[in-house]
């Protein structure tokens, strides 16, 4: 399954605390998106890993379950130095956000 | 760029009410939504997203609990935690993590980590922990400042001493009363030290100079507790082989203290009544008067003018006595004066035992405290003597204390069962019982003979309440 066919994100009950935070959180990622790309660029795997295991706790917190499952993936391409792999999950990340913001 | 800021009442000032937690994680968004979900659960959060500035804010910050994630750039939790304990090992510290990792987990426990959390945190479970680690830390808080008021003024009143509100009012009460020469009565539980509050008045009043003689109304039998009062003549009874003052004569000057003065038998009453009066006694045989000037101060553990309603207690006497009343408080109304005395007590074991035992873990000390002590301040003088005898560690801990109290089981009445199959005769099983009973009230004698169901003197007479177990010889009786 490429990047480009992932479903959205499912909707999972957010607290009123993570609701009014919600907006800081998602420029946050996007942020992540520009930091995982330069990383990938060069080869920075343990910046990868490092957000991308960030990305794994609070995707969840926030209410997005595949953000966590993003940011698990990160982890693992990250760790086995997988440039192909990060990348897709990247793109994966900015289908999620795009779903989010909607 | 790390940031710092404080969620919650702003115009509140830190206090104590409201737990204060540091939270620390490197990401921003966690780090403000653990931040709000703490302070919309009555916590005090400040935010911390770089960790190497934590150490810093903890020298200028009243934090009760702090809470990190494990994996961040520049300094990971688990280092993070190893530094906080060092610099501030009476500060909780738990760790987050994204993944529930054996691993960080050990590392956690490793470093002494308060506990382990998982992202994304259930908060409810969460809020436990730091309730539990903000309880902790303030119990080790307190036992350090007890140890240092205690190192430095131990702050007694003649051998007593509280901080709690019915001490304090007793303390000043007591600074009142022992300037006037009226009789006192103590009334309070068994164990609760009314001996020492007699001996305080004494020693405050005019006649310090003067002897201090106490005796205890129960532990002597009715038939010579007037000789041991008043004195006898030689050939007055069997025994009697010379003439001896009694207890009035022999604190001339000074303070008698009788206790459990309910156990005072009836006829005996007219006889202290008529020397309170006329303050003179007469020797038991003798016709002459001899005068006596001594202050009586009684004790009971049982509601007097109950006894004087049931026609058990002269009401003549008993208003004698009652001339001022005093009010031990029991231990279970006294609050943190549990660990105030505990800590006198583990000084004085140590001290007597030479035993390097300085003070007691935050764990041992929230035992202490729940505890309802029902053998009151004799009780835990026991348990932390015990306690001091048998812990291997310089603080005594929860496994230093004795199960009733460990498990907060106060002075249930044992079965008289042993728990084994032996069967032994039906003395031993008494005997045994006694010991069990006497065992479960901390050695409070009044306590032990009100489950038993019999009077203090049977248990006096019993003896068995301090006797050692029959030896093994003993066995050849058994029935098998």
């Amino acid at each position: 399954m490429s990047a480009g066919d992932r479903a959205p994100d499912r909707v999972v009950t957010r607290s009123p605390a993570a609701t009014v935070l919600l907006p800081r959180f998602l420029e946050h990622r996007r942020r992540d998106v520009a930091a995982l790309r330069a990383a990938v660029e060069c080869g920075d795997f343990e910046t990868i890993r490092r957000l991308g295991h960030n990305m794994a706790g609070n995707g969840l917190s926030y209410g997005f379950p595949d953000m966590s499952a993003i940011g698990r993936r990160l982890e693992i391409e990250a760790s086995a130095g997988n440039a192909l792999g990060v990348s897709e999950q990247v793109t994966a990340l900015e289908i999620c956000l795009e779903h989010a913001e909607h | 760029m790390p940031i710092m800021l404080r969620v919650g009442p702003q115009a509140a000032p830190p206090n104590r009410v409201r737990p204060h937690v540091l939270v620390v994680d490197d990401d921003e968004s966690m780090c403000a939504l653990l931040g709000a979900e703490l302070a919309a659960r009555g916590f005090e959060p400040s935010l911390e997203t770089d960790p190497e500035r934590v150490l810093e804010s903890l020298r200028s910050r009243d934090v009760d609990v702090v809470i990190t994630d494990l994996k961040m750039r520049g300094m990971n939790g688990v280092e993070l935690c190893e530094r906080i304990v060092a610099a501030r090992p009476d500060l909780p510290v738990v760790l987050l993590t994204a993944h529930a990792d054996l691993n960080a987990a050990v590392a956690a426990l490793r470093v002494r980590a308060f506990d382990f959390q998982t992202k994304p945190p259930d908060f409810d479970a969460l809020v436990a922990v730091l309730e539990r680690a903000v309880r902790q830390g303030r119990l080790v808080e307190e036992v350090r400042a007890l140890d240092e008021r205690t190192a430095g003024d131990p702050g007694h009143f003649e051998g007593i001493f509280g901080a709690s509100p019915p001490m304090r009012e007793l303390v000043q009460l007591l600074g009142r009363v022992a300037a006037v020469e009226a009789s006192v009565l103590i009334r309070g539980e068994s164990g609760t030290g009314k001996e020492l509050i007699a001996r305080a008045l004494h020693e405050r009043s005019r006649r310090r100079g003067g002897a201090f003689v106490a005796l205890n109304c129960a532990a002597i039998p009715e038939n010579l507790l007037e000789a041991e009062l008043f004195g006898h003549v030689r050939g007055a009874f069997t025994d009697a082989r010379a003439e001896r003052a009694g207890l009035f004569e022999r604190a001339r000057g000074g303070t008698i203290f009788l206790d459990e003065i309910a156990e005072l038998h009836l006829s005996l009453q007219p006889k202290l009544l008529r020397a309170l009066q006329e303050r003179t006694v007469r020797r038991v045989g003798s016709d002459r008067e001899v005068d006596v000037d001594v202050r009586l101060v009684t004790a009971t553990n049982t509601d007097l003018s109950s006894a004087v309603d049931n026609r058990q207690f002269r009401a003549d006497l008993f208003y004698r006595l009652n001339v001022i009343e005093i009010v031990a408080p029991p231990l279970r109304d006294r609050g943190r004066d549990v660990l105030l005395l505990a800590q006198y007590f583990l000084e004085q074991s140590a001290h007597a035992m030479n035993r390097k035992v300085v003070g007691l873990t935050a764990s041992c000390a929230a035992k202490l405290t729940a505890y309802r002590w029902p053998g009151n301040v004799r009780e835990l003088a026991n348990v932390i003597e015990r306690a001091v005898a048998v812990t291997r560690s310089s603080r005594l801990t929860v496994d230093d204390l004795p199960d009733h109290v460990r498990l907060g089981h106060a002075a249930q009445a044992p079965t008289p069962s042993d728990g084994t199959e032996e069967l032994v005769p039906l003395e031993e099983v008494e005997h045994r019982y006694i010991r069990r009973v006497m065992a479960a009230t901390g050695g409070n004698k009044t306590l032990a003979a009100q489950i038993l169901g019999v009077d203090r003197r049977t248990l006096y007479r019993k003896d068995w309440a301090e006797k050692p177990l029959p030896s093994p010889t003993s066995t050849e009786k058994k029935v098998s």
